[in-house]
This record gives C-alpha cells, structure tokens and sequence, in this order.
C-alpha cells in the first residue's frame, strides 16, 4: 500500500487535499456548531449543487467556459448563499434557522432544473453528491491550498473578535466589536470552505467534517482553544482512516471517512461514560470505608 | 459637584407609535451608584439602551462623558451586564479566562491578539471579583452567581468608567444575590466605580445605591436614597398605580 502511495499522483493528491480539509472544516465548523448554526454547512452544500450543475451548464454552451473547472461557479453560488443567510437570519431574529430550510431548497431546486437542462450532462452526479476524492487533479489541489491559507489568515486574525461573538453576540457588539462584517467575511469563509470540501466527501456529507469533529471534541469540556485544536485532531484522524479503510476495503472513501468520525463520537461519549461510572464507585467505596 | 458622566435632557422614545420614555431628564455624576426602579414596560430597559448608544432617542439630548452621544465610538468605556447573561448557552467549550479576556477583545482592537499582559488583566478583575481560583474551570459548570461574577469581571477588564447592570440578579438564587451586592457594592466604595443599575428589588435601591430613579414612562422621582426611602411609599404607588411589597433584604 505504502508504495501503491509514492507510485500513484492521484493518491498524493488525495491525501494532501484530505488533510488540508481536515484541518479547515473544524476550524470554520467550531464557530457554526457554538453559534448554534451547524445546518448552515447542510444549506451552503445544497446551493453549490446548482452552482456546480451552473458551472457545468456554461461549460457545456460556451467555449469560454469550456476550461473553467465547474467548482468556480460551485463557490461564487455558495458566497452569494451565504451573503442571503445573514439577510434571511436578520429577517427572523428568533427563528434563525429558517435561513436553512429555505437556503436548502432552493438550492436543491435550482440544481435538479439546471441538472435537468442540460440532460444530465453526463458528468458524474454521484461524485458530486458523495464526494470522489480520487479524482481531485493538479488544478483542484491549487484551489483548496488557496482557499486554506485564506481561511486560516481569517480565523487567527480575528480569532478573538469571532470567540467574542460566538459566546455573547449583544454584549460583543455593544463593546464595539463590527459583529455584522465579521459574520458576513466568516459566512464566505464558511461557503469556500464547503466548496473545496465537497471534492472530498460530497455534498451530502460535507457538513459532517464540520460538525462531527466539533461535536466529539466538545464532549471533553475543554477550553475553547483546546476544543478547536482537538476538533482538528479527530478530523485528521478521521480523514486518514477513513481514506485507509476505502483503499484497502474498496469502499466509498466518504462514507468512510464520515463513519469513522462517528465512530469516533461513540468511543468518546462512552469513554466518558465509563469514567464517570468508574469515579462514581470509587466515591461509593471510599463512602462505605 | 463631581464630574458628569450621562446627561439626558428631557428624552423622548416610542416603538412604533407607543410612548415608552418621555421626557426624561436625568444625569449621573463620577462615583455615583444610581439605582433605577419601576414596574415592567415602565421604559427601564429602553433608557438603558440609550445610554449604552444602542438606542437613539426620538427626542431630547444625550451627553457621556462630556460630549453628545453621536460623537461616541469607544463603547468600551462603558462596561454592561445584562440578565441575559444568564441564558448563553451551557454548554458553550469555553473557560472563565477566554470569556473574561473576550471583554478587551473590542479594545485591543482587529488583528491584534491577547498577550501575556491581557491574561494578567484576566487574573487581576478575576481577583477583584473574587473568583481568582475558578480561572480554569469551564463556563458552564458554575453557579449562576458565579456565572454573573465572571460577567462582571468581563465588563471591568475594559477598565469602564461607567458600569450599567441591567437586572443582574433575576434567576439567581437569593444567597448568591446577597453575594453580588456585596461585590457591587465593593467595586463602588473601595473602586470608586460609577454603577447604574435597573432593578426589580425596592429593598435593595433602599439600602445599596447612593441615587435613586423612579421611573414609568416618565421619571417620578431622581434624588437621593435618603428622600426616597422617606417619600418612598407615596413614589412608587405613583409610579406603580398601586401598593407594591418591599422585598426586604436585612442589609
């Protein structure tokens, strides 16, 4: 296996564009999961379904567009998206979430009639939808560096301004922090983010890379830094299994990848029960002694 | 007399067509602990959103430290602690120092981030509050009484010159509200500290704060504690149209 790596491009490729994701989708999907936002990932992913199948569209009628990789028109839809969630989230002030319903469908809705347009366009829709990670090119590799040197300058330059705002959004901007600029930049981070990541795991995963990690780090009751830094962690991990396990088992490298990181949720919500147990008859027997 | 921190003159405020504040006129000087009271809708909360310039208000004038409101933009010199405080989110991954240190965020400014010197500040309004040993511990596993101190330690990090605690003590059990006046109280004769605080609790404006506003609507009483405490019952059946229990709190 380790020589099938050095041997084949398309498997560097892989694991190069598997850890970069892995270690900006918790970054942005700490901030989602705290802010109580986590669909928004689910919503963005939709909407760049029809920005992709647009991409393909203008790709298909127009020679200009004929080199330009579909995941361009994928990321401008889900920026534009994600411009619409903080108006849609201003529009509810207390049924924020509704963003996310609205966002989804449409989203969907535009892909299927442009999907539709052009006849199916004999792409692959189940790499799309599922993610293909072996496939990702030169060109692909490039884009994803990019967008994580972006997102990464983003988070550590404002890291103490989003903190702030994910914890206490009135007291925040009541001290002056531009809570609403901030949003707008970190929710384009977050459509960029989930752009790139869909070549790894898919549209209909993508949102788990964001969450999954976050959710099993949180149940350790770290400080906020440590959470972030061990949401990493267990994205990492769960990216390199995951594409472990679909090499040598040949299956869906996505799906893989998603159930390791399940599975890493599990062994820790576990874990914690049986050291809670375990200091709950230790505190017994000291009692009865 | 000392230095004037908030002027209002004669402010005005209505949402949609619905007067809330009318013709308010009122100031708090440098070292004043001024207690608002008055009954729900009576405005409270309005006046304390124009005072932190989340508000502007429909008629009249508003003066923070010495000059018009609009001209403001360090809205850092003023430290706030709302009730809400008490309802983020549980279990939010976050330790009494990252949230206190969130209060110099606006600050230190964009760009910038925390130094040896910030985490020093933490320790130093973490001592003053008396929850030093608690810096480490996660948000969510402290009291509701805890939980405000670290509020107010998040708010006094800026160094404010003026402190506004808009109902600090609802859903805090009543040892802990004795508590936090008594930190109140500290921060105001040992610190020097100018506090304004919207309450419900009548027995507290009668034995805590040096200045008291009655309001609904309009203001029916600003003076002293003393000329309250004595004009008390007659103020608030005014204000409050009717008889109102003193919470007694054996201060």
């Amino acid at each position: 296996m380790v020589s099938d790596f050095f041997e084949y491009a398309f498997l560097q490729h892989a694991l190069i564009a598997g850890l970069i994701i892995g270690l900006v989708s918790p970054l942005v999907g700490i901030f989602l999961v705290v802010r109580r936002l986590s669909l928004i990932a689910e919503a963005l992913s939709h909407i760049t379904l029809s920005g992709v199948a647009a991409g393909l569209l203008l790709q298909k009628n127009f020679a200009l567009f004929a080199g330009i990789s579909p995941l361009y028109a994928g990321m401008s839809f889900a920026v534009l998206g994600s411009v619409f969630v903080e108006q849609i989230r201003q529009f509810y002030r207390s049924y924020q979430e509704l963003a996310i319903p609205i966002l989804l469908s449409g989203g969907i809705a535009v892909g299927v009639v442009l999907i539709g347009l052009g006849n199916g366009f004999g792409v692959d829709i189940s790499g799309l939808l599922f993610g293909n990670i072996l496939a990702i090119n030169k060109q692909d590799l490039w884009l994803i560096g990019v967008v994580a040197v972006l997102v990464i300058c983003f988070i550590l330059f404002l890291f103490k301004e989003l903190f702030a705002l994910a914890f206490d959004e009135e007291h925040a901007v009541l001290s002056g922090i531009r809570g609403k600029w901030i949003h707008l930049l970190f929710m384009i981070m977050v459509a960029m983010v989930i752009s790139v990541a869909i070549r790894v795991v898919g549209i209909l995963l993508v949102s788990a890379l964001m969450t999954l990690p976050v959710a099993t780090s949180m149940q350790l009751s770290l400080s906020f830094r440590k959470t972030a830094m061990f949401s990493i962690l267990f994205a990492e991990f769960s990216i390199l299994a995951g594409l472990i396990f679909a090499y040598w088992l040949d299956i869906a490298s996505g799906g893989a990848i998603v159930l390791v990181s399940i599975a890493l949720l599990v062994i820790v919500i576990s874990g914690k029960r049986i050291y809670s147990m375990v200091q709950y008859r230790k505190a017994n027997v000291r009692g009865e002694s | 007399m000392g230095n004037v921190l908030l002027q209002m003159e004669d402010v005005s405020y209505s949402y949609h067509h619905q007067i809330v504040l009318e013709n308010v006129t009122l100031s708090v000087e440098e070292g004043q602990f001024l207690g608002i009271v008055g009954p729900n809708g009576s405005g409270k909360s309005t006046l304390l959103k124009i005072a932190l310039g989340v508000l502007q208000p429909k008629k009249g004038k508003v003066w923070l430290f010495g000059s018009p409101m609009k001209d403001q933009k360090q809205n850092y010199n003023i430290g706030y602690v709302s009730q809400k405080s008490n309802s983020f989110q549980r279990d939010f991954p976050a330790t009494v120092q990252e949230v206190v240190a969130a209060g110099l965020a606006s600050k230190k400014g964009i760009l910038r981030r925390y130094m040896k010197k910030d985490y020093l500040l933490v320790d130093e309004v973490l001592e003053q509050v008396g929850i030093q040993d608690l810096r480490k511990r996660n948000i969510g596993q402290l009291s509701g009484g805890q939980q405000q101190r670290v509020f107010i330690a998040r708010a006094l990090i800026s160094k404010p010159k003026l402190l506004i605690l808009d109902e600090p003590t609802v859903g805090i059990d009543r040892d802990s509200t004795k508590q936090f006046y008594d930190l109140l109280n500290y921060l105001h004769k040992q610190h020097g500290l100018t506090l304004i605080m919207v309450t419900h609790d009548i027995g507290v404006v009668s034995s805590l704060v040096d200045q008291v506003a009655c309001l609904n609507k309009k203001l029916y009483f600003h003076g002293t504690r003393s000329l309250f405490v004595e004009k008390e019952k007659e103020l608030l059946s005014k204000a409050y149209n009717h008889d109102v229990q003193v919470i007694d709190h054996h201060h």
